[in-house]
């Protein structure tokens, strides 16, 4: 089960949360279909308050609150497009049981710069919240 | 909503898939969740192959990258799981496996690729995998009692 819950804010304001405020559970799909129009990508970690944030438009990620710090060194980017997936990893044991999940979090973006060439940032998060930069 | 996983053993001449298995132990009989005291495998023969598959449920977006290896815990003297995927169902044998031809991955980096039911490397819609045929062999000088354990690993992506 996993501890993280997106929302998508546009560029019209509007938010788009996996949980919905009726409790209804929405798809990644339904921001696919608006990936042109996304502002920012948020996961929520659910036993705390911690927030990790894509900001489409920059191309910076900020965990917790944005905006602090402020970003003193952005480089120019170009076509600055959303990373995000869970992985899961299921581990049986010798009698092939399943025994254990693991699940992490790969949240970031790609962009191109200004002779053309892609780049990723991505951090991982664990499912406890915990956090890898540079992997 | 995050897709549901299960493995699924398929047994029989005529496949009986069963879903949602309990273990994937390795003995003498075809069949699922089998007692592997009841069914040991004598020293210099091979296990039942065992026709393994991912089955994904409930609703999600997307499910790609799907790799299959062992990740964990050493063989004793003489033991070996073989493993390979296939794209169709064959009744299991206990003779040396045709299809369960390679050394089980040791690594994610050479482990096995997975691919949907239809071939394709994601899964869209609640479905099964291709087949994982696996088969535990020993040879003469295998030692009595059990093996040393092991951790088999399954990921995935999921969006």
């Amino acid at each position: 089960m996993s501890n993280i819950n997106w929302t998508a804010i546009f560029k019209d304001k509007s938010e788009l949360s996996q949980i919905d405020e009726e409790g209804k559970e929405h798809l990644f799909k339904e921001v696919q279909e608006k990936m042109s129009d996304l502002s920012f990508f948020i996961l929520k970690y659910n036993k705390n308050d911690n927030y990790y944030i894509v900001d489409i438009h920059k191309g910076l990620i900020y965990i917790n609150k944005i905006q602090d710090p402020e970003a003193e060194f952005i480089s120019d980017k170009f076509n600055i497009r959303l990373i995000y997936f869970r992985r899961n990893r299921v581990h049986m044991d010798n009698n092939y049981k399943e025994i254990d999940r693991d699940i992490i979090h790969f949240l970031g973006y790609q962009y191109l710069d200004k002779v053309g060439k892609n780049h990723k940032v991505i951090i991982q998060i664990s499912n406890e919240g915990n956090i890898l930069i540079g992997g | 909503m995050a897709a549901s996983f299960a493995f699924s053993e398929s047994n029989g001449s005529g496949e009986t898939p069963t879903d949602g298995i309990s273990n994937l132990n390795m003995g003498d009989n075809d069949s699922a969740n089998l007692n592997v005291s009841t069914y040991p495998i004598v020293a210099g023969n091979n296990s039942y192959e065992k026709n393994l598959r991912a089955k994904f449920g409930s609703t999600f977006t997307e499910i790609s990258n799907m790799k299959f290896w062992k990740s964990a815990g050493d063989y004793v003297t003489g033991e070996a799981i073989k493993a390979d995927e296939v794209t169709s169902y064959v009744q299991p044998v206990k003779t040396t496996s045709t299809r369960a031809v390679d050394a089980i991955p040791t690594e994610v980096g050479s482990a096995i690729t997975v691919h949907s039911a239809a071939g394709g490397n994601t899964i869209t819609a609640p479905g099964y995998t291709r087949y994982l045929c696996l088969q535990l062999q020993t040879t003469g000088s295998t030692p009595s009692g059990s093996v040393n354990q092991k951790t088999l690993t399954f990921q995935y992506d999921e969006i």
